[in-house]
């Protein structure tokens, strides 16, 4: 991963002072919640339903050992034993009092971690393929891309008051993990025959209340005119994007309202205006970045024959191997996921003493690295194929072996009502009794790739438009409601998914649930993903089983 | 803006002081179109009056003015602006940003007279430097 330096370093112990002064004038009453709010929000600091929840940068979803211990112990010291991981690749704390967050946030700089500009009308964290660097589908490593983005827009000083929140999402690989079609701005990053590094820009994706997929906007850049073209695009909406309404005010809107053409005419004016060699050599920039990433050591090699594993164990450390360990580029290498989603449980939720112990683990067998996942579960990149067994046994233990990978109970979830001040209605609950009805049925026959996720209102922080099988929370005169939408995909194909009818009652939803996902069992054909099935099969069919 | 307020001036060359607005300074709303700009001489003044300080149009407007119309003149920034933006304002090449007396009571003298110099370090704190981007100083 990424290694500061002292300049790094210096803007955020910096940032952590200030936060420290305004936190002291609001405790003493110098400044109003009022005044405060702009200054916490751009510290990634909300005041929710109960407490203040406080949202950590995990940038493009890649943590050390160390970091994850940090955050473990900040569950355990300041919140109630546990943290949240989200669709961003961030981790969130929910119960922390105020007077704690500039300790929090010293703790955090100790190990280059920080909360800036995770909320606010700014460019949000940088989120990637969570397999960067070790799929074996990967064409360019987007990692140092992403931290020059990342540079670039912390505390950028011209777009830090846009028009609404901005996402980035990079990817090089073929199979898109990231999700770059529902973002703001999505990269996809390519190379071509003389295997040079080229850029195309995706514009205008995003959910919430208008879904809408990407477009392409350029294809082919050279990475030498990736910034100043981004920056003609953020320069294009902060001065034409629409401030009337909040919820017209998503890059998205301005590139539907004024049509592709015009948007990339005026982006293409103000790009032509802009002098490259004002962002220096961005090769040299890319190269120095690369150099700061820690490398992976040789994994360690724990010589466990396969063939000394007890038959009774032997059925569920195979099943563990085909649903949650990935191809690494390096054949004697694997990447292991870990599910955050055991049956019945919180979606992304992880005790402190479990991401303590997911450190270790990561430190003993993948070079003391973890991603976070934009499905809400954590991987370890580096494991060599010998140490398989060894790690299953230990993450057995901590109960973190759910082989649930890309399942039905695989949920996303957002925090909902039980945290979320703009919720209209509740996920986990929901999502728990989700998982616990599916989890049996997914044991039994294959729904590998059929996605369920739940959002607790219009926002769609949990992309329940681009899942297989999407739940919304919606509050209908005082009760709760939620509609389910069909055939959504969030890969290189993103599609938003259809609304199937009428919402639904929260208890009645898990069995509708299960009898949309009966339907597809009994009547796929052979290797058919569920959208193509859905679209194959019309809606009528699902619909009569919701209704049922 | 009134023409006897007596703004202070919080300059990018650490000079501060108190001052009267030239009558013969060009204000434009930070919601102006840049595509409806012709040059101005460089002799001129200009003020960007930010209607509130989450309107960020104000910054790219700035930017606008330096390096498509490649003004050279005195471009001052005024209105909305939160002591947190100050830096940001002179990265955008603003050369002061002036504190109407209301402000200056809301946020305090103090507040104002150490804002510009906050996020002294940040990635783009001295903007443009000798043409190109002061991060592109740190590859080593």
């Amino acid at each position: 991963m990424y290694q500061y330096d002292e300049y790094d370093q210096q803007i955020i112990e910096q940032r952590s002072q200030e936060f420290r002064a305004q936190v002291a004038r609001r405790l003493d009453g110098k400044l109003t919640e009022e005044e405060f709010k702009p200054l916490r929000l751009m510290n990634g600091l909300y005041l929710q339903l109960h407490a203040y929840m406080l949202r950590v940068a995990i940038p493009y979803g890649v943590l050390s050992s160390s970091q994850m211990r940090a955050l473990g112990k900040i569950a355990e010291k300041y919140d109630r034993g546990f943290g949240h991981f989200t669709t961003r690749q961030n981790v969130q704390f929910n119960w922390l009092s105020l007077i704690d967050t500039p300790d929090i946030l010293d703790e955090l700089a100790r190990v280059q971690m920080h909360a800036i500009q995770t909320s606010g009308n700014c460019i949000r964290n940088i989120t990637s393929d969570p397999l960067a660097g070790v799929a074996a589908d990967e064409s360019v490593d987007p990692r140092p891309v992403c931290e020059l983005l990342r540079q670039w827009s912390t505390f950028h000083p011209e777009f830090a008051y846009l028009p609404r929140k901005f996402k980035f999402a990079v990817t090089g690989a073929v199979n898109d993990r990231a999700l770059i079609k529902a973002h703001d701005i999505g990269l996809q990053l390519r190379r071509d025959a003389s295997n040079r590094v080229l850029v195309d820009v995706w514009v205008g994706g995003g959910q919430g209340r208008t879904p809408k997929i990407a477009q392409l906007l350029e294809s082919s850049l050279s990475i030498d005119e990736l910034m100043p073209y981004l920056e003609a695009v953020m320069r294009v909406y902060n001065q034409y994007g629409r401030r009337d309404n909040k919820y017209k005010a998503r890059i998205k809107i301005l590139v539907t309202e004024l049509g592709l053409n015009d948007f990339k005419r005026r982006v293409q004016e103000e790009f032509e205006q802009l002098d490259p060699g004002v962002y220096g050599d961005v090769v040299a920039l890319l190269a120095d970045i690369e150099s700061r990433f820690m490398l992976p050591g040789n994994p360690m090699v724990i010589s466990q024959s396969e063939s000394a594993i007890p038959p009774a164990r032997k059925t569920a450390f195979e099943s563990w191997l085909n649903n949650n360990v990935k191809a690494h580029k390096r054949k004697d290498q694997a990447i292991v996921m870990i599910s955050l989603k055991p049956a019945g449980g919180i979606p992304g939720d992880l005790a402190g003493s479990q991401m303590c112990a997911v450190a270790d683990l990561a430190e003993k067998y993948s070079s003391a690295e973890i991603r976070v996942t934009h499905r809400q579960n954590l991987l370890l990149p580096h494991v060599s194929r010998q140490a398989l067994y060894g790690l299953w046994q230990e993450l057995v233990v901590l109960n973190l072996a759910e082989d649930n990978i890309d399942m039905p109970s695989d949920i996303i979830s957002c925090p909902g009502l039980d945290y979320c001040a703009l919720a209209t209605a509740r996920s986990i609950p929901i999502a728990q009794s989700i998982s616990t009805v599916l989890r049996g049925k997914e044991k039994k026959t294959d729904l590998s790739g059929v996605t369920v996720n739940i959002s607790g209102c219009i926002n769609a922080c949990a992309h329940h438009h681009v899942a297989s099988i999407g739940i919304l929370g919606l509050d209908r005169n005082g009760s709760e409601n939620y509609q389910i939408t069909l055939g959504g995909r969030a890969d290189e194909n993103c599609k938003i998914g259809e609304r199937v009818g009428p919402g639904v009652t929260g208890e009645e939803v898990p069995a509708a649930i299960e009898r949309v996902i009966q339907v597809y069992i009994d009547k796929r054909s052979v290797n058919e993903s569920f959208d193509q099935a859905y679209r194959r099969l019309g809606k009528t069919v699902f619909k009569e089983a919701v209704y049922d | 803006m009134t023409d006897d307020a007596r703004y202070l001036f919080i300059r990018s060359d650490s000079v501060t002081l108190h001052g009267a607005l030239d009558d013969n300074s060009f204000v434009l709303d930070g919601s102006t179109d840049p595509a409806s700009l012709q040059e101005f001489p460089d002799s001129s003044i200009i003020v960007i009056e930010f209607d509130d300080s989450s309107d960020g149009r104000g910054f790219s407007l700035a930017k606008h003015l330096r390096n498509r119309l490649n003004f050279h003149g005195q471009l001052y920034a005024t209105g909305g602006l939160i002591p947190d933006q100050v830096a940001f304002s002179f990265s955008c090449g603003i050369d002061a940003v002036l504190v109407s007396p209301e402000k200056q009571s809301q946020y305090g003298l103090q507040t104002w007279l150490t804002s510009g110099a906050r996020q002294s370090t940040h990635y783009w704190a001295r903007g443009v430097v000798g043409g190109r981007q002061a991060w592109t100083e740190r590859v080593r």
